[in-house]
């Protein structure tokens, strides 16, 4: 059965609504008019209200077959209420657009009661920020083959809000060092070499605010833990009037399981502060690391990404940028024969030059 | 100093020299640069490994020396040999070959520019070429295997020599014998680094490994801290001498200077 979707419309026109980054309003690309997402939202709320009371109830048991089991979990179907066709979706999908009208399409339920997220970043950057960065990405790099940097290789340009769990945290800690300090000296014909050995412990407590991890299958960890960090102070409560003109999903990977990722950092990081402590010692080994995490409060959010996707014989490249910082990673095609050139034409000069030196003074 | 004074110094000084070159016996009286003083060699033979000797010293611009002795007198091989190079006078640069016929020892002893060539590498290749004659008893060709050994080696060093740098001893300059070792050091090592830094700047996708940025100011708190000294270990090593004349060298030198300036001897000797 097709779910029920939410098209932000202008109130003068009708028209659809798009979040525009850089003013940070909801903008109609008919009469021109931007507002407050506040506003919207509220008017929303009233039509929504308005229009419960009245919902028709659809008969559609008996058009079509039904859908098996696996089709059911993975896919969700949707109508555009702009221009009536069908949006079949991912499971997860809460924001879309349309694929006939390009109409920027919301799906509140999929982000209601439990799935509510608590905050979001608004979009900061557009695709033109976005294309402009992995141009700039591209620059600089000797190794990058040249077909590759010479042409417009952006099959897929996406703006996805992808959820996060944003952990907040504080580690109790007890570490344990051995070190030596050691110091020479010349006595006679002999140098003597004094090593004291030391046993150093620590106690302490870190505090960690907000360690992001992404709770989407989807998205690959390494790119959305490179495009870090984020500006907390622009974190928003949750609405979906920022929602309009990107995709957005809903985690699909729980609090629960995304907290194995988050200790690993909260240890890693809890050891490296510790040894900072250290100092004036050689030869410094840890004992034992005795690191409890207290219980730490978990918070949802959707953070803005720009997904970019090309694609090199045969092989797709995943770009990723931060939609509000505009930091841009992802790892790019290498020409080996021009690794091979430039290697041959640094050694070999270089050694021309080295062996005529060793010449001159070895006579 | 005035200009009396100096006359004066230098007749006191080349009296000395003339002094002691008529007291010195042996080469430097001879001149000679092969010396039986066991009895060995016919004359015959003696006088023609001597122009042998000579016209590769000439050639080379390294003396290549031969002494024969019936004892070394209790000494050393290598205090007789470095000795005995002094003594006989054998120009700075120069291999001296001494044998013993009571102890059946022998000795290569180089110094100057003759031990920036002949290394322990190259006295091996003499005792090669010397030794298995001089082992069945023939003597004359035993040395004439020597000096052309030696003749080789002086006239191309490089391809007698190992694939590793060797620098000379005495500092005055560095002379490197497989040089191509280090060329490739010193040409593939940056381009390497070079390539690894460029293909580093590829890879951009990489997991987080630590929270630190999420740290907030203040946020890391020591309450205990304690630095226990334990034990202490000594341990001692002896420095080994270093020196213009000796530094650091292997071959077997006893360290000594000599008599002569501008470096020391190594050395490297066995029985036959």
């Amino acid at each position: 059965m097709p779910n029920e979707t939410t098209v932000y419309q202008c109130p003068a026109c009708t028209g659809p609504l798009h979040f525009a980054g850089d003013t940070g309003k909801l903008q109609c690309d008919y009469c021109e008019n931007s507002y407050e997402p506040e506003t919207i939202a509220a008017l929303m709320a009233d039509k929504e209200c308005a229009a419960g009371a009245q919902q028709p109830e659809w008969a559609t048991e008996a058009a079509g077959s039904p859908w098996s089991e696996a089709e059911m979990a993975g896919l969700r179907v949707y109508n555009c209420p702009s221009c009536g066709a069908q949006v079949i979706c991912d499971a997860n999908t809460a924001a879309t657009s349309c694929a006939y009208c390009n109409n920027p399409t919301v799906m509140p339920q999929m982000l209601n009661g439990g799935l509510r997220p608590d905050y979001v970043i608004p979009f900061k950057l557009d695709n033109d920020a976005a294309k402009q960065a992995l141009a700039k990405h591209y620059k600089g790099k000797l190794f990058l083959p040249k077909e590759f940097a010479a042409q417009n290789r952006i099959e897929e340009i996406k703006g996805i809000y992808v959820p996060f769990w944003l952990f907040d945290c504080q580690a109790d800690a007890d570490v344990c060092y051995r070190a030596k300090k050691v110091h020479s000296y010349t006595s006679g014909n002999e140098q003597v070499t004094v090593t004291e050995h030391y046993r150093l412990t620590r106690g302490g407590d870190v505090t960690f605010q907000k360690i992001p991890v992404d709770g989407s299958k989807k998205m690959p960890d390494a790119h959305m833990d490179a495009i870090e960090p984020f500006d907390y102070n622009e974190l928003t409560p949750f609405s979906t009037a920022y929602l309009p003109g990107f995709l957005a999903d809903k985690y699909d990977v729980d609090a629960a399981e995304s907290a194995q990722r988050a200790n690993a950092r909260i240890r890693a990081s809890v050891e490296e502060s510790f040894a900072e402590t250290v100092s004036g010692y050689s030869g410094r080994t840890t004992e034992y690391a005795n690191i409890r995490l207290a219980q730490g409060e978990v918070k949802y959010a959707l953070l803005p990404v720009w997904m970019l996707n090309s694609s090199w014989k045969g092989k797709t490249l995943t770009f990723a940028m931060n939609g509000q910082t505009g930091k841009l990673i992802g790892d790019l095609p290498i020409s080996w024969p021009r690794v091979a050139a430039w290697f041959a034409g640094i050694a070999v000069p270089l050694a021309v030059v080295v062996k005529l030196i060793l010449m001159v003074i070895g006579g | 100093m005035n200009f009396k004074m100096k006359r004066v110094t230098l007749f006191f000084i080349t009296a000395a020299l003339l002094f002691a070159a008529l007291a010195l016996p042996g080469l430097a009286a001879s001149g000679a640069l092969v010396t039986d003083e066991a009895g060995l060699l016919t004359e015959d033979e003696l006088r023609g490994l001597n122009e042998q000797a000579q016209a590769v010293s000439d050639q080379c611009g390294c003396d290549v020396a031969i002494l024969i002795v019936q004892s070394m007198g209790g000494q050393t091989r290598e205090n007789f040999t470095e000795d005995a190079y002094v003594r006989y006078g054998i120009a700075e640069d120069g291999v001296l070959l001494m044998v013993s016929i009571e102890a059946r020892d022998y000795y290569t002893l180089a110094h100057g520019e003759g031990d920036a060539i002949f290394s322990d590498y190259e006295k091996g290749q003499l005792e090669d070429a010397f030794v298995p004659a001089l082992s069945q008893g023939n003597y004359a060709e035993a040395f004439s295997d020597f000096i052309s050994a030696a003749k080789d080696i002086l006239a191309s060093p490089e391809e007698s020599a190992p694939v590793s740098p060797t620098v000379e001893s005495n500092g005055r300059s560095m002379s490197f014998r497989g040089g191509w070792l280090f060329v490739l050091l010193f040409s593939v090592g940056p381009a390497l680094i070079f390539c690894g830094v460029q293909l580093s700047k590829m890879k951009s996708a990489k997991p987080a490994r630590n929270a630190s940025n999420y740290i907030p100011e203040g946020g890391l708190r020591i309450t205990h801290r304690e630095d226990l000294y334990l034990y202490r270990t000594v341990t001692r090593r002896r420095i080994q001498q270093t020196n213009a004349s000796n530094s650091s060298r292997s071959g077997g030198s006893s360290g000594r200077s000599g008599g002569s300036s501008g470096g020391g001897f190594t050395g490297r000797g066995g029985k036959f």
